[in-house]
């Protein structure tokens, strides 16, 4: 039998996950350090100037060097997920939390709630959401917040129902511990294997939901460079200046594949993938 | 009997939600509906009137029962921006959005299905390897992106097909479904990973089971075993994943529609969310999030039926 990969298939993913992530980490860091031009200013004689030493990417129809914006659309949609993470992780964890350690009427409420939530197909909640309360950054860090946090209900109650009948957990109510703190401090870090995996998607899915509001133009308005927008911007002009949709699709494609091979890889690390049978 | 009834109240509820949710969402807001239609440069006799023709100074549990009893008789009222009836906005794109995404999910099927089979085959060989890494790597590109380049490389680059021409189904029905060749590709390529790696891993785990030692000792080829023993098992659980990845392909096709120029419900809401026309979006929206809870609905009964197990858990 000889075994196609020597090393384990998890580090691979891990391996190859980690440089395509951290290329957009370094990316973001180097925009702190160093941002070559403004990401708005436009100079009419640079219009659809192809890559060359000066303007590594090239620059766009308005002259705008599309290295800067492609850093500075890095920077807008790290943030996005990020931060809409937290919000669907942090209103998951109350709704799931809650849900799985009562049970009961309390957790069917909940569960026909996220059910409800997740019949609106992808991004429509967002949405309605920026529909109502106009597009901007904060608001679809809301948006995506709220439309993503039955996912991580779900994880958070189906993780509490598995472990609220063993042992430790009984031991420790029974010595006193209250819900709150048999939350936080017993059953949370066992929930890290499932957690993790289940963040670092929802990085990936906030990020592609984000760059597909901004491609409709209800995402991150201008004058702020959003690789969405700025796909959307280059579509007309994808013959005369092919590198203006190139690079923002790379950057995007290299964030969410990074994202998905490191998530994957952690699924197998911990025996939940699928590839583990 | 009591599965089924248990079901169809489960979905009574959740259309009972998300219509709630959808109502709340534009009428429960801070300030005036009204104002926010109307933009801050309008007149406050303009804001009158609007809040009067929708009847904005009503109490808000009678409005949402109106509007909820309209709805259920697909009365979704007036849109705003273009004075006609909501519904019959509705009826004109949505043959669109429907082909094209029936035709995503036919796709999305027919390529899984086999690819799947052959990654299960050995799984953890080369093949299995590979058809991984690259279901992977298109499971992370967005339909809009993927949309862009299959115009660029087959439409621009290739001319197999004219790039933002649309041909109506009353029309050329075939030319018709020639148009959503292409978007649809571009949605079901995502779909065909992740419906890939639920089936095979569906199949991996119906491997190990008894029954399929026993099957092969009784002399059956490892074709027949997998063809009459473990697809129709495996294929229990995976009910359920397609049933999300049509509401995924849904979603996606507003989107994937843009791109293409299709005149389909992702440009109405479109046109319904940049001109504020409440009315318009929020009966988009009610539509579809009912006709995902129909599907949702339709999946657990069929997972009922193939698998009898299922109800009495």
């Amino acid at each position: 039998m000889i075994r196609i990969t020597p090393v384990p298939a998890y580090k691979l993913y891990l391996t190859i996950g980690g440089i395509f992530s951290s290329l957009i980490l370094m990316a973001i860091l180097l925009s702190f350090i160093y941002m070559p031009y403004d990401t708005q200013a436009t100079v009419y004689a640079a219009k659809f100037a192809p890559p060359s030493t000066e303007h590594i990417f090239g620059c766009d129809h308005f002259g705008r060097d599309v290295f800067s914006r492609t850093l500075e659309g890095a920077r807008l949609t790290v943030f996005v997920s990020v931060f809409g993470v937290i919000i669907a992780m942090t209103l998951g964890g109350i709704f799931g939390s809650v849900a799985g350690y009562f049970g009961g009427w309390i957790d069917n409420i909940v569960m026909i709630l996220s059910d409800s939530v997740m019949a609106f197909p992808g991004i429509l909640l967002a949405l309605v959401f920026v529909a109502v309360y106009g597009a901007g950054v904060y608001n679809i860090i809301w948006a995506l917040g709220l439309v993503f946090f039955p996912s991580y209900a779900r994880v958070f109650r189906t993780g509490i129902r598995q472990l609220k009948d063993r042992e430790f957990i009984l031991q420790a109510s029974i010595i006193g511990v209250k819900p709150i703190r048999l939350v936080l401090i017993h059953i949370f870090p066992n929930l890290l294997p499932q957690l993790i995996p289940s963040i670092v998607i929802g990085l990936a899915n906030m990020a592609l939901s984000e760059a597909g509001m901004s491609y409709l133009g209800l995402g991150i308005q201008p004058p702020y460079a959003s690789w969405g927008k700025m796909l959307k911007d280059a579509q007309s002009h994808v013959i005369e200046a092919p590198w203006t949709i190139i690079f923002p699709s790379l950057a995007l494609l290299f964030y969410i594949l990074g994202l998905y091979f490191v998530s994957e890889g952690i699924s197998i690390r911990f025996g939940l993938g699928r590839h583990s049978k | 009997m009591g599965y089924i009834a248990k079901k169809i109240i489960q979905l009574i509820l959740t259309l009972m939600l998300v219509s709630i949710i959808t109502f709340a969402a534009f009428w429960v807001v801070p300030g005036d509906p009204a104002r926010i239609i109307l933009g801050p440069n309008a007149t406050a006799e303009q804001v009158d009137s609007l809040s009067e023709e929708l009847g904005l100074d009503r109490p808000i549990s009678e409005r949402y029962l109106q509007w909820l009893g309209s709805a259920l008789t697909l009365n979704l009222g007036q849109s705003l921006s273009f004075k006609t009836p909501v519904n019959e906005l509705i009826a004109q794109k949505l043959p669109v959005t429907i082909a094209l995404s029936v035709i995503s999910l036919m796709l999305t099927m027919a390529v899984s299905f086999p690819l799947a089979m052959i990654a299960a085959r050995r799984p953890g060989k080369l093949t299995d390897h590979v058809v991984s890494v690259v279901t992977h790597s298109f499971f992370a590109v967005p339909p809009f992106v993927l949309s862009i380049f299959l115009t660029l490389i087959f439409g621009i680059g290739l001319k197999w097909f004219q790039v933002g021409v649309f041909i109506p189904h009353d029309r050329d029905f075939w030319g018709f479904i020639g148009c959503m060749i292409m978007p649809s590709i571009a949605i079901a390529l995502p779909k065909i990973a992740m419906a890939l790696k639920f089936i095979r891993s569906s199949i991996l785990s119906e491997k190990e089971k008894d029954y399929v030692r026993t099957a092969k000792s009784h002399g059956l080829s490892d074709a027949d075993v997998m063809r009459k023993h473990i697809l129709p098992n495996a294929l229990v659980p995976v009910i359920t994943v397609f049933a999300i990845i049509s509401a995924d392909i849904l979603g996606g096709s507003l989107i994937v529609e843009q791109v293409f120029g299709l005149p389909g419900i992702g440009r109405l809401l479109l046109q319904g969310i940049s001109s504020r026309d409440f009315p318009l979006t929020e009966g988009i929206i009610i539509y579809l999030a009912g006709m995902i809870a129909i599907v949702y609905f339709v999946a657990d009964i069929l997972h009922s039926l193939i698998d009898p197990r299922i109800r009495l858990k």
